[in-house]
Formats: structure tokens, C-alpha cells, sequence
């Protein structure tokens, strides 16, 4: 595959924490790609450790937690060889830029919209006059659907709604060129209604602009409405990673299709859900073969064994279970 | 089974007759003048025994208001409400411990409505004690019944909330809603802040409980798949308007209110084939509730809207069976 492709490539990632009880293992990743121009889904219950894999690739883990080995490669360029000087002048909040359920976390609350937006297009763009400027901020505004932006640029961020917040950030994330945003459950607080919409400006800004997303949810319907691709993420390991469609008609893992069949979907009134026994596994005690097996229905001994190879089921749908390899024998004859 | 058709034997357990709560608030920086937030403006509903009503809205449309006004944490501004016919609009009435004890809430988020520094024994013990459920001899046989119906193992009796996971946080809330013996739960948001594989057995548990001991349900959640597989009957609020009312399959598949409709294309659903709802924005945001949009409130973002509209303001009209929506033009596409 070609690696251009990618706007993100993340390989053999394994991240730990030090804490009093021991160490942590929080995330093992073998593989995981995010193309130029996808919105890529990260799918996982709480405690997964979606956002922990959104601070690895900014540098931003907390002081106990470090990456133990891998590689992130953006466009080419490993991210965990750069210092955090190089970081966060040429990457964080320039070409990757994260938006957050809390919008206010990351709005400055003394300066106008206007204020705000100006600062990170004149950083980009030195040397602008006063009425370019003002014509770059109506457009940016206007790019992410604010309606009425010269109303609206001189507010302050208090004033305006929860969606038209995230919109302010993510014009902040296209004046400063960013070209991968990282979405942690960004519309959660959000009304289904104005949800929608910036789920309809994702979708438009990776189409106009070639914008990636990396969205990371813990709801399935959500994520598969927007992304092209999803990964599963359970326990800090991806169990599968495959197109949207894929994932939701055809899931391969046990796991994914439990979360899919625990869904109270508009056909499943009237019938108790389906639901898997067993509790999420606990950083500090991790099973050695694989993660899911204690809580899996398919189980055998040598499940505990080793760790599922993490290989490709189908063109682009990849899989970390053992048991899928031989319910296909037909596969290995494709393989070589 | 089909849960659906249990119980329509209209054998109403709580009634609200043109409920209204109105919240005053001081306005103007020099010159203070007081103006209401409608938050609730005429609002009738019914709920039958053993019946789920379900409530669907943007926020800000009043159903949580609804749901407290109807629970005694607020006094309605104006209207009746009775329960099992008795009226119980007098403040006296509703603070009675017989009121109270036949309505329970159970709240989104049972990390705040659970007191931290109570072990799960006490929080259960609580309504046990206030509505003399059991002798004191046996409380504990009681909690442990409790506990043992939301599936929670006994032996973490002596345990303190933070020591549960956000779904086993909400099943206790329940076991100590249900501690009471109620004869109406009110669940506001009650799987918003977990996973979905504890949202199923919640869901799965509250359907349970429903059947064992025929209960009845206003569920408030703003995830339309929840409400859908939960509710019996559901109703539609925008700005503190039932926009529209009625069985829950007829809501989901005739759509009379434009809003209705709007709120049904926002959602991400997937079906049980893997098919994905193509989502659609709804326009322009919920307009403010001190001075709600003369005629139709929702004519600002409607895209039916006429004259007649922005001057007069829709009632409430049955087009099926118990079916009612407000839209003048509800049944012309
Ligand atoms: N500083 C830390 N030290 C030790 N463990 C940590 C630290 N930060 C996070 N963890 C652990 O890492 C795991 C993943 O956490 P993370 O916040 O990434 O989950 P998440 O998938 O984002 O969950 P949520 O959906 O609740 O936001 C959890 O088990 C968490 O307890
Ligand atoms: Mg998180």
C-alpha cells in the first residue's frame, strides 16, 4: 500500500503507564491507517482508550503514561521522534488539531470570535492587510456554514450555542491549514439536530478540502453515518478494522457484532437485547493471548495462548481473532 | 412476546391538564424588569398503568421541566394534575409521603444523584425507611432482594458508588427507585451517560421490571432508538409545546408534525440489516423560550411554513386513532 495514501500511519504502537499498582497497559495497536481525505471511525466503550490514542499522537500524554515502543508516522514524518518543541510548533493545533466534547476548554473566553479566528490566520499568513484579513475571517466563517459571520465574529464565545462553538474551532482548524482533525466524541453534548449539521460539515470538509478525520464515538450509529471506515478499539487493542459497511453488515469479530446486536434497534421492540456476560479487562492484569477471550462464546484454550495475528480477512478488512481463520478456509487459498 | 400491546386498557395512573410552568427572570442591565422563560406552556398528557410514555425534544423543549414539575421538585404555574384521578395540584397533596412514595425519578447521570459518601446499603435503605416499606428487622432481606432484581451481587452492599461502573451506578438508582414500591418511574435520560452494552441491560431490565410489576414509564431521552424500544406512546416537544402525540410506531411512521420529521432525518440509526439513515440538519437554532415565535412556534425553521403560520397558533388535532399533532398543514406534504 502506498503511503502517501495515508495522512496517518501507526505502527507496533504500544503505550503504558506507571502507577502504584504496577504498570499499566493501556494501548497495543499493531497497525492503523488513516487515509488523505477519510473520516476514519475509532469505536470503543469507555475505558477503551480512544482518547489516550488521540493525546499519543499529539504528545500530550500525562506524565505517567509513556509510549513503550511504535511509530506515528504523519505524512511520512515519525511524530514520536520529534521533541515537544517541534510539536507544538509545527503539529499540534497546526496540522493536526483536535476538537473536544467541551468546545469552552479550548476557546479563549476574553476574545471575540473575530479576535480568535484573525490571530490563527495572520500566524499562517504573515503580512496580510487589515481588510484581507477581514475578508479571510468572513470566509473561513462562512466555510464552516456560520450563518451571518459578521453578526456572529463579534461575539464572545459565551454567546454563542454549543454547535456553533465547535464550528469556531474547526474554522480555526482550516485557517491554520490543518489538514487531520481528531474528533473526541466533539458532538456528544450536541442536539441531535445540530449534530447533524456538523456531522454534514465533516463529511463536506473532507470532500472540498481533502480534510482527514479521525472521530472518535462510542456510538456505532453515529460514527457509521459519518465515517468511511472503522476501527474497533477494546481494551486498547483494535479487534477489526474494516468499511463501514463491512462492520455493521458483516462483523467478523465477536465482539463487534455483540456491540451491534446490543443496539435497540427500530426491529428489535419488544425482544430482550442480546448482551455479552463478563467485565471489561483491567489495564493492570492483561491477558496474555487474546484480550476479548475470557468474555468470548467462541472460546477455546488456545485463545489464551498467544495474541490473534492481526491479519486482512478480505481486501482492506483486518481482523485479530483466530477463530475467523478457520471459518474461512477459503481465504487462504486467496492469500498467496 | 409483544411488548407493545401488553396494556392499552386505559386504566389512566397520572393525568396533566394544561400544565404550564413558567420561570421568571430579571432582564435589563439599568432598568430591571422581570420576564418568563416558558418553559412548559399548556401541556396535557396522560399515562396508562403499565403504559411507557416516552419524550422526545431539543434541549431547552422542557421535558426535563415537565418531568420535575410533574415529581414535585418545581409547582406548576398553572394547571392540575391527579393521580389515579385524585387530584394532587395543591402543593399539601403532592409533598404527602403517599404522592411521593407512588412516583419515583431516576436521573441521567446516578454519579451526581447518588450520595458518594453513602455506601449502597444506606442509599437503598433511604426510601425503605421514609415509606415504612418492611419492618426494620428486614430491610436488609429487602435491599438484597433489590439489589439481586437489578442484578447487582449482595455482597457490594457495603460498597460506595464510585466503586461502580456508570451502568451498575444507574441499576442501583433504579433498585433504589423501585425500593418505594412505585406505581410510576420517571427515567430522564436514564442510558445517555453509559455504554451501549450497559444501555441494553438497562433497557432490557426496565422491561422487565415493567412486566413483573406492571409500572409505568415516562421515559425523557433525547436517542429516539431508546425511546422507540422502550415506549408505548410518544410524544413530541418543541418549546414547550407537545407538537405531537400518539402510539409510538404511528409517530415513527406518519411523521404528522414537520418537527417530527426534522428530529426523526438527524438521527444516526442503523437497522438491524446494516442499513445507515442518511442524517439531515435541521436549520437554524431553537429560538428562545422567553419570547417564543408568535402563530406556530416552530414556523421559524419549517419548511411548510405559510401566512397563516406566523399568525395563528395550531391546536392540537387527532388525525388517527388517539393521534394528534399541531400543524395546519399536518396532512398536505
Ligand atoms: N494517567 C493515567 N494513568 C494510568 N491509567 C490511565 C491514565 N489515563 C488513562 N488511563 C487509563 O487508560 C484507559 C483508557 O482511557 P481513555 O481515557 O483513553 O478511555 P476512553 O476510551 O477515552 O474512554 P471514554 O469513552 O470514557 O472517554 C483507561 O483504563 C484509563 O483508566
Ligand atoms: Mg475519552
Amino acid at each position: 500500500m502506498n503511503s502517501k495514501d495515508n495522512v496517518l500511519e501507526i505502527k507496533d504502537l504500544k503505550v503504558d503507564a506507571h502507577t502504584v499498582m504496577g504498570t499499566a497497559e493501556l494501548l497495543n495497536i499493531k497497525h492503523l491507517e488513516i487515509k488523505t481525505g477519510e473520516i476514519f471511525g475509532i469505536i470503543g466503550e469507555s475505558g477503551a482508550g480512544k482518547s489516550l490514542l488521540a493525546l499519543t499522537i499529539l504528545g500530550l500524554l500525562p506524565k505517567n503514561v509513556y509510549v513503550k515502543n511504535g511509530q506515528i508516522l504523519y505524512k511520512g514524518e515519525d511524530l514520536l521522534k520529534k521533541s515537544q518543541e517541534e510539536l507544538s510548533q509545527r503539529i499540534r493545533g497546526k496540522g493536526i488539531t483536535m476538537i473536544f466534547q467541551d468546545p469552552m476548554a479550548s476557546l479563549n473566553p476574553v476574545f471575540t470570535v473575530y479576535d480568535q479566528v484573525s490571530q490563527v490566520i495572520s500566524r499562517h499568513n504573515p503580512g496580510l492587510s487589515k481588510k484581507q484579513l477581514y475578508d479571510r475571517v468572513i470566509e473561513m466563517l462562512e466555510l464552516v456554514k456560520l450563518s451571518d459571520p459578521e453578526n456572529t465574529m463579534k461575539k464572545y464565545p459565551h454567546e454563542l450555542s454549543g454547535g456553533m462553538r465547535q464550528r469556531v474551532l474547526i474554522s480555526m482548524a482550516l485557517s491554520a491549514k490543518a489538514d487531520l482533525l481528531i474528533s473526541d466524541e466533539a458532538t456528544r453534548a450536541l442536539d441531535v439536530t445540530i449534530q447533524a449539521g456538523i456531522l454534514k460539515l465533516l463529511e463536506e470538509l473532507a470532500e472540498k478540502l481533502g480534510l482527514s478525520t479521525l472521530f472518535i464515538s462510542s456510538n456505532m450509529a453515529l460514527a457509521s453515518t459519518v465515517c468511511q471506515r472503522l476501527g474497533i478499539l477494546y481494551a486498547g487493542e483494535v479487534l477489526e478494522i474494516g468499511r463501514v459497511e463491512e462492520i455493521i453488515r458483516n462483523p467478523r469479530h465477536v465482539y463487534t457484532r455483540s456491540f451491534l446486536s446490543s443496539l435497540p434497534t427500530v426491529e428489535k421492540k419488544g425482544k430482550p437485547l442480546p448482551i455479552i456476560k463478563g467485565i471489561y479487562p483491567d489495564p493492570l492484569n492483561k491477558a496474555k493471548g487474546c484480550i476479548f477471550a475470557d468474555r468470548c462464546p467462541d472460546y477455546s484454550a488456545e485463545c489464551s495462548q498467544n495474541k490473534p495475528t492481526y491479519h486482512e480477512v478480505i481486501p482492506g478488512h483486518f481482523l485479530a481473532c483466530i477463530k475467523e481463520e478457520k471459518h474461512k478456509p477459503s481465504s487462504d487459498n486467496d492469500m498467496d | 412476546m409483544d411488548w407493545g400491546e401488553i396494556n392499552l386498557k386505559n386504566e389512566v395512573i397520572l393525568e396533566a391538564v394544561g400544565l404550564k410552568k413558567y420561570f421568571p427572570i430579571e432582564t435589563g442591565f439599568l432598568k430591571k424588569s422581570i420576564e418568563y422563560v416558558h418553559a412548559i406552556d399548556t401541556v396535557n398528557i396522560k399515562v396508562n398503568k403499565g403504559e411507557a410514555l416516552g419524550i422526545v425534544g431539543e434541549s431547552g423543549c422542557g421535558k426535563s421541566t415537565l418531568a420535575q414539575v410533574l415529581v414535585n421538585i418545581y409547582s406548576p404555574t398553572e394547571g392540575k394534575i391527579f393521580f389515579e384521578g385524585v387530584d394532587v395540584s395543591p402543593k399539601a397533596a403532592r409533598n404527602s409521603l403517599g404522592f411521593k412514595k407512588n412516583i419515583q425519578m431516576v436521573f441521567q447521570d446516578p454519579f451526581w444523584s447518588l450520595n458518594p459518601r453513602k455506601m449502597v446499603r444506606d442509599i437503598i435503605m433511604e426510601p425503605l425507611k421514609v415509606h415504612r416499606i418492611v419492618e426494620y428487622e428486614c430491610f436488609d432481606t429487602e435491599i438484597e432482594r433489590l439489589m439481586d432484581m437489578v442484578g447487582i451481587g449482595k455482597k457490594r452492599m457495603f460498597s460506595y458508588p464510585h466503586e461502580f461502573s456508570g451502568g451498575e451506578r444507574q441499576r442501583i438508582a433504579i433498585a433504589r427507585a423501585l425500593a418505594a414500591r412505585p406505581k410510576l418511574v420517571i427515567l430522564d435520560e436514564p442510558t445517555s451517560s453509559i455504554d451501549t452494552l450497559s444501555q441494553a441491560e438497562i433497557l432490557n431490565l426496565l422491561i422487565e421490571l415493567r412486566d413483573e410489576f406492571n409500572l409505568s414509564y415516562i421515559l425523557i431521552s433525547h436517542d429516539l432508538s431508546v425511546v422507540h424500544f422502550l415506549s408505548d406512546r410518544l410524544a413530541v416537544m418543541y418549546l414547550g409545546k407537545i407538537v405531537e402525540i400518539g402510539k409510538t410506531e404511528t409517530v415513527f411512521n406518519l411523521m404528522y408534525h414537520p418537527y417530527t420529521q426534522a428530529l426523526m432525518k438527524a438521527i444516526p440509526l442503523i437497522s438491524s440489516n446494516g442499513t445507515v439513515q442518511n442524517i439531515e440538519a435541521l436549520e437554524g437554532n431553537v429560538p428562545s423560550a422567553i419570547n417564543p415565535p408568535k402563530g406556530c412556534r416552530f414556523h421559524t425553521r419549517c419548511y411548510k411554513c405559510q401566512e397563516i403560520c406566523r399568525n395563528k397558533e395550531p391546536e392540537l388535532r387527532e388525525f388517527e386513532d388517539g393521534h394528534f399533532a399541531a400543524c395546519h398543514f399536518a396532512n398536505q406534504s
